[in-house]
């Protein structure tokens, strides 16, 4: 009795000074190194044309250190540096820097330079240990080339029991370089807003998600004949045909799922994306993968699938309905928590009526492009 | 149902040690809850909800690799180490959660939530007295 009555002031006391003053920096990172090539009719592939035909590091390394400093309870910052491989050389940038206001248990709010919700795995798109691939299905992930934006958030969270419901509404604008046809782009979204509903269960979660944006679109060439071939352009002068590019509306919209059951794995994804014009392709896109854990071992199989829905043009060339499709053999081995080695072996085969529409860079108008990806990756997360 | 109830126990059986200790968790005699579910038990120490009757709480963990942890989080959540890892580093890095911090052995977690007015832990029974309050045995 006498120890009890002695601790309680303590406690009290403790309480106290942690409750008034709850500051806190925590500091985490991962990283994904590993190597690629990619064999084949062609010899670049990738939405920067990162993959060529020798092992190469970067399709597929990345690394980001994640700092957040929670000022008490209600709001917190939080800053992410990511460097990331593209073609030929490595980019290092700040991918998340915002400040979040928890304005209930079941309401937050956020502002500033955030990940934008496309996908069902967009805000941990880079963290490679957190799934079972190497890279995600690139036939639906290579469909949004922005991935963060400067604006805002708001995410409504209700649970009831083992189900959890999330609601997240955002609005904000980007300027952006991304890469079309194997060159570097600038790409302005405004009046950018997004909605997405998750439905979190115990074995997995299920996301709808939608973004629209008004897009405008420099390539910074100045004539048709300075394009590297495969390019997205309709005609042949500056700035009626394609080189530079205003207020196109765009939208994407996918649906996803995961689930992890005692030993199955799966994921999938169904996407769509419309663009105004000619100039972007419309397109369809899905994946879906299955896996089976075997003690520390996961080996995987996937399906990934895109496909041109408009008249889009290359090269003045119409590519409508010009598809990718591919499998992926893979296999995951978890070394210990927090460190896991990959490898895979994929094979695409892209087909196009006119020209393609794949991830292929190529340079004429082949009807069909063969070829298969093989890599390896060692993720971590600390 | 039937398959949701066995599911952990059949995993702890899997991944049990030799010795199976039996496991309880642990708060400060000055909480406000008395006791949980394991329902309860799993949305906290998942992330899924950080407070007890309006009360935040600090959830203390064992130290990676410990017996105690493997089993507690075997039949409490039904996941590996490695599957929490993944799970833990997709809530961290998308700026949605922290996992329990760590403190120690089951005798750190002890002190700690004895000395903590808002601390929950778990530790083996057999650590227990006066100084904790009992809210959840593990089955």
């Amino acid at each position: 009795m006498r120890m009890q009555g002695k601790r309680l002031p303590v406690a009290l006391l403790l309480g106290l000074c942690c409750g008034a003053a709850q500051a806190e920096f925590s500091l985490n990172g991962f990283g994904t190194l590993g190597v690629a090539e990619v064999h084949g009719d062609e010899r670049r592939y990738g939405l920067s044309g990162e993959y060529v035909d020798e092992l190469r590091t970067e399709p597929v390394s990345r690394a980001g250190l994640q700092g957040m400093y929670q000022f008490n309870d209600s709001f917190s910052a939080t800053g992410q540096l990511l460097v990331r491989g593209e073609r030929s050389r490595y980019d290092t940038d700040v991918e998340w820097a915002y400040l979040s206001y928890q304005a209930s248990d079941s309401l937050e709010l956020r502002a500033g330079r955030l990940r934008l919700p496309a996908f069902l795995l967009s805000e941990s798109l880079d963290v490679g240990y957190t799934y079972p691939w190497i890279r995600p299905p690139a036939e639906v992930y290579s469909q949004m080339p922005i991935s963060r934006y400067i604006g805002g958030d708001l995410l409504y969270n209700t649970a009831a029991g083992d189900y959890d419901m999330t609601f997240q509404l955002m609005l904000g604008q980007t300027d952006s370089d991304v890469f079309m046809g194997g060159a570097k782009t600038e790409m302005q979204a405004r009046d950018m807003w997004g909605a997405s509903v998750t439905l979190q269960y115990d074995y997995g979660r299920i996301r709808l998600g939608h973004v629209a944006a008004n897009i405008d679109v420099d390539t910074n060439f100045q004539t048709i004949a300075e394009m590297p071939p495969g390019n997205f352009v309709a005609g042949n002068a500056r700035d009626d045909f394609g080189l530079v590019l205003e207020g196109l509306d765009g939208s994407f919209t996918s649906l996803g799922y995961s689930y992890e059951r005692e030993n199955w794995v799966s994921y999938g994804e169904v996407a769509v994306r419309k663009v105004d014009g000619l100039n972007f392709p419309d397109t369809r896109s899905a994946f879906l993968t299955l896996g089976y854990r075997v003690d520390n071992w996961l080996p995987h199989l996937t399906w990934g699938w895109s496909e041109v829905t408009d008249d889009a043009q290359v090269n003045g060339v119409s590519i409508k309905e010009g598809e990718q499709t591919s499998w992926t053999l893979g296999v995951r081995y978890d070394v210990q928590p927090g460190l896991a080695v990959k490898a895979e072996y994929q094979v695409i085969d892209a087909d196009g009526p006119n020209g393609y529409s794949s991830l292929f860079e190529t340079a004429g108008f082949p009807r069909n492009v063969d070829a298969e990806i093989v890599s390896f990756a060692v993720d971590f997360v600390f | 149902m039937n398959t949701m109830i066995k599911l952990p126990l059949l995993l702890a059986l899997i991944f049990s040690p030799l010795s199976q200790a039996e496991l309880v968790v642990i708060a400060n005699p000055s909480a406000g809850v008395d006791s949980l579910d394991q329902s309860a038990v799993k949305q906290l120490f998942l992330g899924k909800t950080r407070k007890l009757a309006g009360q935040k709480v600090k959830l203390l963990d064992q130290v990676s690799g410990s017996a105690d942890r493997e089993q507690f989080y075997a039949q409490v959540t039904g996941k590996s180490s490695a599957q929490l890892k993944s799970y833990w580093s997709r809530l961290i890095f998308t700026g949605k959660g922290k996992p329990p911090e760590v403190v120690g052995d089951g005798a750190a977690v002890k002190g700690r939530v004895a000395t903590s007015a808002s601390a929950v832990g778990y530790v083996d029974a057999a650590q227990v007295d006066g100084s904790v309050k009992v809210l959840f045995r593990l089955p």
